[in-house]
């Protein structure tokens, strides 16, 4: 069950809200409904589209956006209905205009270095102090690794894997999030592994070789 | 089932999405092939590394920035006459009063500044439609503004909040302390250069636990 679905304990240690609530609050003109959805997902919509553009600054930006148009379109959410597959749809379709936009401007810039635009950087490790500095490293470097092989592979496997993985939601949400058939979202997950698999078992490969 | 058929639905097994003939097929065949097995551990070792990816975390300065980018809209909006159900509330008579609110230095906002909260009695005398203490203050706020809108800026963490007296009179808020402070024209800050006749008293406020410190620029159309 992902994580927006659970109980929310309010930062007052009042009862939780459920974000149904809090986004028929906001309709009904109670700002605090949205700024309580806005410190209750913002990390994780930011996590989201990280994963899927890697790109800190430009996730930054798009998270942004997205509580901007949930705000703007208000109006347009029905009561009733859940609103964490909204919210991710918005930002789904925010990163994947993106990446589109993204993939048309490298095509046309002559002196673009896709090698260093693809670098995956790690910032805001947690717990640091609770591992070994070799632990730190090797948890690092498992993390650019998987972070560097989701950016290879395309992105109609890289959201399914991202919302299954990251965020726990089951496939008729991913369905819904990706306005994609449920038997779609599921082989899209099983490809997408596959893919994974690969791109991590050739990126091994690959450092090997260098090594010697 | 086949190898080529278990592996077709190895991703939903591991998440748990196949019905259980499905699931005790592939558990069966599992357990005579060492290949599959291999497979099923791979995929499952892939999700392990990326639920171990570290989490960012939203810069301090996400909450002021999406309000910076939606007041900007609204205002153009609002410019553009497009009122939707946010629409601020629009007075009846020919007289628009719009309202600014000004950020200052926080020297009067310290720690150990008395900010007496609005209690009980307050509540007894205000309308009944009001809900809460912060309706109240709210409510008092911009009636003493002669306004039916206006925009607060969280002196903190520079939050833009739009307040109309409409919404507040119907909508409960959380509670909300008051504290008094000089006039605009003795202290430093953006009202210092307006006219005093345009501006009125500034004030410090509690709201959601969050000092803030507003004034007014009265425009009259």
């Amino acid at each position: 069950m992902p994580a927006g679905d659970q109980p929310h304990l309010e930062r007052d240690g009042t009862m939780p809200i459920s974000d149904d609530d809090l986004m028929c609050r906001f309709q009904q003109g109670d700002e605090s409904g949205f700024l309580r959805l806005l410190e209750r997902y913002q990390d994780r919509i930011l996590n989201f589209i990280f994963r899927m553009i890697n790109d800190r600054q430009l996730a930054e930006d798009l998270t942004q956006e997205v509580f901007v148009r949930i705000y703007m379109n208000a109006g347009r959410y029905h009561p009733g209905s859940r609103f964490a597959p909204w919210l991710y749809r918005i930002a789904s379709n925010l990163a994947i205009n993106e990446l589109r936009r993204r993939k048309r401007w490298r095509f046309v810039t002559i002196d673009s270095h896709p090698a260093d635009d693809d670098r995956m950087v790690i910032t805001d490790l947690e717990d640091e102090d609770s591992i070994s500095p070799d632990q730190h490293v090797e948890q690092k470097e498992a993390a650019e690794e998987v972070a560097e092989a989701l950016e290879r592979i395309p992105v109609k496997y890289r959201a399914p894997l991202i919302l299954r993985e990251l965020e726990g939601y089951d496939y008729e949400e991913i369905a819904q999030i990706l306005d994609v058939p449920r038997g779609t979202v599921k082989s899209r997950l099983n490809r997408g592994r596959s893919l994974l698999v690969t791109a991590l078992q050739r990126a091994r490969a690959t450092a090997s070789a260098a090594l010697g | 089932m086949n190898c080529h058929q278990v592996r077709e639905h190895l991703s939903a097994f591991i998440d748990k999405d196949l019905d259980s003939d499905q699931t005790n097929a592939i558990k069966a065949h599992l357990i005579r092939c060492s290949q599959c097995r291999q497979t099923r551990d791979q995929l499952e070792k892939i999700g392990h590394m990326i639920r171990q990816m570290a989490p960012l975390t939203a810069p301090a300065d996400m909450q002021f920035r999406i309000y910076s980018s939606i007041r900007h809209k609204v205002t153009r909006t609002d410019r553009r006459l497009h009122f939707g159900w946010r629409s601020v509330f629009v007075p009846a008579t020919a007289m628009i009063i719009g309202v600014f609110i000004g950020i200052w230095s926080d020297a009067s906002l310290s720690p150990g500044s008395p900010v007496p909260m609005i209690t009980s009695e307050h509540r007894d005398h205000a309308d009944t439609t009001i809900q809460s203490d912060a309706d109240i203050m709210l409510a008092g706020l911009l009636d003493s503004a002669g306004v039916d809108s206006a925009m607060i800026v969280d002196a903190d963490t520079r939050i833009i909040r739009d307040y109309n007296l409409d919404r507040y009179v119907h909508q409960p808020m959380v509670p909300v302390s008051v504290d008094f402070i000089p006039d605009v024209g003795s202290d430093s800050g953006p009202g210092e250069a307006k006219s005093r006749d345009s501006v009125v008293p500034a004030r410090s406020y509690v709201l959601d636990n969050v000092p803030m410190r507003v004034g007014y620029e009265r425009t009259i159309y």
